[in-house]
Parts: structure tokens; C-alpha cells; sequence
């Protein structure tokens, strides 16, 4: 069961983007977006999508996807869905 | 070119923004509704007869029926299909009709077809409106407020492509900032008018060239120097455009989206599309890459990509109603594939002054290599490149 407090999930989010944007270094913030995270591009954006839902076992609607601009409303999201 | 009409500046912009700044707050959604009404009607009547002014009836029927856009509502998905037919018909009848009827004459031709003014533009923002509504992405506004915002005849032409949730907090708040606002304003339509004049349309003597006849007869670097010569005066025409835009919307004191961001200095095709024509890259992304991409289609990567090419070829199908804009849309499809595959392939790039350098340089003539797809039909640009690299 994944931890679903905001440090836990952004934790678990670290993996993810470092997979999604083959970066094994790379570590994300709550204020880290396509404009200051290289290789974040709208292919990436989908594939970690599709990452964080298939990891928290969620579902997002297109609406959500597309308000997402930082990893913070990611974290918010996915907090938020799960928790239903 | 509306932009360039002293009727713009003095019958419709000045006046308009004058009335909108001294307004209460209730009255000035509908001065910009009753002042989009009267420029449409003009503009459109110049140009397309009654018929043309007739189509403000688009805008009146969109705004009854936005009324009933709520999240999950099924008259979204109506808004959604209208605006998409609005653009069908008077975009592309001709055009698809024209295909099913390859090399016969077309017994569906739409022999008075005629282009409402705007329309590529105002649909999208319907579209963008009824899709939102219906993920509770925006507040439904008031009427006026709707009506405002799709009849903002500074963008109504040729964009930028605003968003509602953005507009709407413009069109509320108290425009305070006058001089301010008009000397920023003012600037930047002045801005818009010099590259329009003093570059788009000085270059004109030579991309003029880019037809036929022309391009049979040219050598090869003639044929270099008109292609050169096209993508600075694309550049200049249509950031003049977004500048005259920008600029009058300014006066208001609303701001609206900025659409270009030094495109050619990109060091990169996908950097490149994020910089130009910015509020359309943005609009492609989130109604249509985004949802193809979410409809997993094959593996991850796969779908994303074929996702991708396929965002581009409607976007060139948007440009113009023609195999050639296609063709150029999915010309660009294969450079940002080329791209993203380069990329997972090599890892991230390098900082290097040459390689950065380098890579603008490359970013730059791939681009306008695919004008001549571009401003020719097919046949004209098979021409061009073959004349280009065989002599």
C-alpha cells in the first residue's frame, strides 16, 4: 500500500520521473514543471501519467491530466484520487 | 488586412477601448459584445457579402447554447461536435468532397463556399470552452461575459487562442492602468505595424516567387533565397499579427496569451513548437495530443508517437485545407518524432557551445525546408525540391 501523505507520494514520484525522464540522478520538488525539468516534454508528461496511475493503482480524467503543471498537483491528484 | 485599416483603429479599437475603460463593470462585457458584433459584421461583409455578415449568427447561437455546458453534460459534447462542424463545412466541404471526387468533377462542390472571418480561430475557442465546461475545467461566466470573450475582436482574426479561465479575471478586474496600459499598448501595435510593413511585406518582392512558373525557371540559389526569404516573412507577418493583437487587447487593459518567443533561435524542433504560433501548440496539446495519447492504443511509446504525428497532421490540416498543409503537418510530425527517438536514443544533450550552436542552426533550416510544402501545392513544392537538389 503506498504512503499517500504529500512527502510520501512525492517520494514515490521520485523513481518514476527518474525512469520517465532517464535521469537516475534527477530529483523532483512540489514546484518542478516542464519548464524547469529537462526532458519534460508532452510524451514524458503522458508516460509518467500513466506511471503514477498504473504505481497508485488510479485512474485520472482528462480534465485532471490537463491541469497538472507541476509535480505538486500531481502530488495533489494523486492524493486526492486514491483517497476516494 | 484588418490591422492595417484606419477603420480598425478609429472606428472600431480607440472608441471601444475608450467606452470599455469608462464603463462600470456590469456594461463592459457588453460593449465589447456589441463592438465584436459591429466589427464582424463590417469586416465580414467586406469581404464575404451578407452572407459573411450573416454568420455572426454562429456566435448568437454558440452563446444560447453555452448556457447549458455543465460538467459531464451532454451539451458539451454538442458544443463540441457544432464547433467542429461549424469549421467542416466552411473550411473543408470543398476540400473533402473534392477527395471522395479525385480527378472527376465534384457534383458536391459548394460552388459560393466563402470563409466566415475568424473562423479557424473563434471555433477553437468554442471547442476549448465546451470542453472545459465539461470537465468543470471553468466557471460557465455570465452571458455577456461568454459573449465577450468570443467576440474580442482584437484576437478574433488571427488569435492568439485565448482561454476562458484566463479572460474572464481580465475582463472583471478594474482596468486602472491607463497610461500604462496604452503606452505598453500602443508600442506594441507600432511594433506590429513596422515588421509588417518595413519586413513581411518588403520580402514579399521576393517570396512572391514561390509559384509555378517561377520555380521552373530559377536556379538554385534563387530558389534558396526565396525559401530564406519565406520564413523570415512568415515570421515577421504573423508575430506582426499577434503584436497588433497583444497590443490592442492592451488597451483594454487585458492581456491576453503572448504567441511567439524567438522561435528560430530554438535549439530544437520540439523547443521550436513551443515558441511559435504558442497559444495553437498549446491548444493542440490539450485537445488533441492529450486525449490521443490517453486512448492507449499498442505500447506507451507507440501510442505517444503516433499520437504525436498525428496532433501535427491536423494541425497542418488547420492551416490550410489542402494535401500540401497536410503534408507539411506531417513533415513536422516526423522531425519531432525524429526528435523524441534521437533523444532516448543519445540521452541529454550537450551544453557545449558548438553542439548548442549547431543544433539551432539545424532546428532553423529544418523548418524552413518544409516551407516550400508549406506556401506551394504538392506538385509546385516537388518541383521546388527537386529543382533545389538536382538543379
Amino acid at each position: 500500500m503506498p504512503d499517500l501523505t504529500a512527502d510520501g507520494v512525492l517520494a514515490e514520484l521520485q523513481p518514476i520521473f527518474q525512469e520517465a525522464l532517464d535521469n537516475p540522478g534527477l530529483t523532483v520538488t512540489r514546484g518542478s514543471s516542464g519548464l524547469n525539468t529537462p526532458g519534460w516534454d508532452s510524451i514524458a508528461h503522458i508516460e509518467i501519467i500513466e506511471m503514477v496511475e498504473r504505481h497508485f493503482k488510479v485512474r485520472f480524467d482528462l480534465g485532471e491530466v490537463q491541469d497538472l503543471k507541476t509535480v505538486g498537483d500531481l502530488v495533489d491528484l494523486t492524493r486526492r484520487t486514491a483517497q476516494h | 488586412m484588418i490591422f492595417n485599416t484606419f477603420i480598425y483603429y478609429f472606428l472600431f479599437l480607440i472608441p471601444c477601448a475608450i467606452l470599455y475603460r469608462n464603463l462600470g463593470a456590469k456594461f463592459r462585457p457588453w460593449m465589447i459584445a456589441l463592438f465584436g458584433s459591429l466589427f464582424f459584421s463590417y469586416f465580414a461583409y467586406s469581404m464575404a457579402g451578407i452572407a459573411g455578415a450573416l454568420c455572426l449568427g454562429i456566435f448568437l447561437w454558440e452563446s444560447i447554447t453555452s448556457r447549458l455546458y455543465t460538467r459531464g453534460s451532454r451539451w458539451c459534447i454538442v458544443g463540441l461536435v457544432q464547433g467542429l462542424v461549424f469549421l467542416g463545412i466552411f473550411k473543408y466541404w470543398n476540400f473533402f468532397t473534392g477527395l471522395l471526387f479525385w480527378n472527376h468533377a465534384n457534383p458536391l462542390r459548394w460552388a459560393a463556399a466563402f470563409l466566415p472571418l475568424g473562423i479557424s480561430f473563434f471555433t477553437f475557442e468554442f471547442y476549448h470552452y465546451a470542453w472545459d465546461r465539461k470537465y468543470n475545467r471553468t466557471e460557465s461566466g455570465t452571458l455577456s461575459e461568454y459573449l465577450a470573450f468570443i467576440l474580442f475582436f482584437p484576437t478574433m482574426v488571427a488569435g492568439p487562442i485565448k482561454r476562458y479561465q484566463d479572460f474572464l479575471p481580465k475582463l472583471r478586474a478594474e482596468p486602472k492602468q491607463w497610461v500604462s496600459d496604452w503606452e505598453i499598448g500602443g508600442t506594441r501595435i507600432l511594433t506590429g505595424l513596422a515588421k509588417k510593413f518595413a519586413v513581411a511585406d518588403l520580402l514579399s518582392a521576393w517570396t512572391d516567387h514561390l509559384n509555378a512558373h517561377d520555380v521552373a525557371l530559377a536556379g538554385r540559389r534563387a530558389l534558396l533565397l526565396w525559401l530564406f526569404a519565406y520564413s523570415i516573412k512568415i515570421y515577421a507577418d504573423f508575430s506582426a499579427y499577434s503584436d497588433i493583437a497583444i497590443g490592442s487587447a492592451r488597451l483594454f487593459g487585458i492581456l491576453v496569451p503572448e504567441n511567439f518567443d524567438w522561435p528560430y533561435g530554438r535549439r530544437n524542433i520540439q523547443r521550436f513548437w513551443a515558441c511559435w504560433h504558442m497559444s495553437l501548440t498549446r491548444w493542440l496539446t490539450d485537445y488533441v495530443f492529450i486525449p490521443l495519447a490517453r486512448l492507449r492504443i499498442g505500447s506507451l511509446k507507440t501510442h505517444a508517437y503516433m499520437a504525436i504525428v498525428t496532433t501535427m497532421l491536423i494541425s497542418g490540416l488547420w492551416h490550410g485545407a489542402g494535401l500540401n498543409y497536410i503534408a507539411w503537418g506531417g513533415y513536422h510530425g516526423l522531425l519531432l518524432l525524429g526528435h523524441k527517438m534521437w533523444r532516448d536514443w543519445r540521452g541529454p544533450a550537450s551544453n557545449k557551445f558548438v553542439p548548442v550552436f549547431a543544433s539551432r542552426v539545424f532546428t532553423y533550416l529544418c523548418v524552413t525546408a518544409g516551407y516550400a510544402l508549406f506556401t506551394m501545392d504538392l506538385h509546385t513544392a516537388a518541383l521546388f525540391y527537386t529543382r533545389l537538389f538536382r538543379g
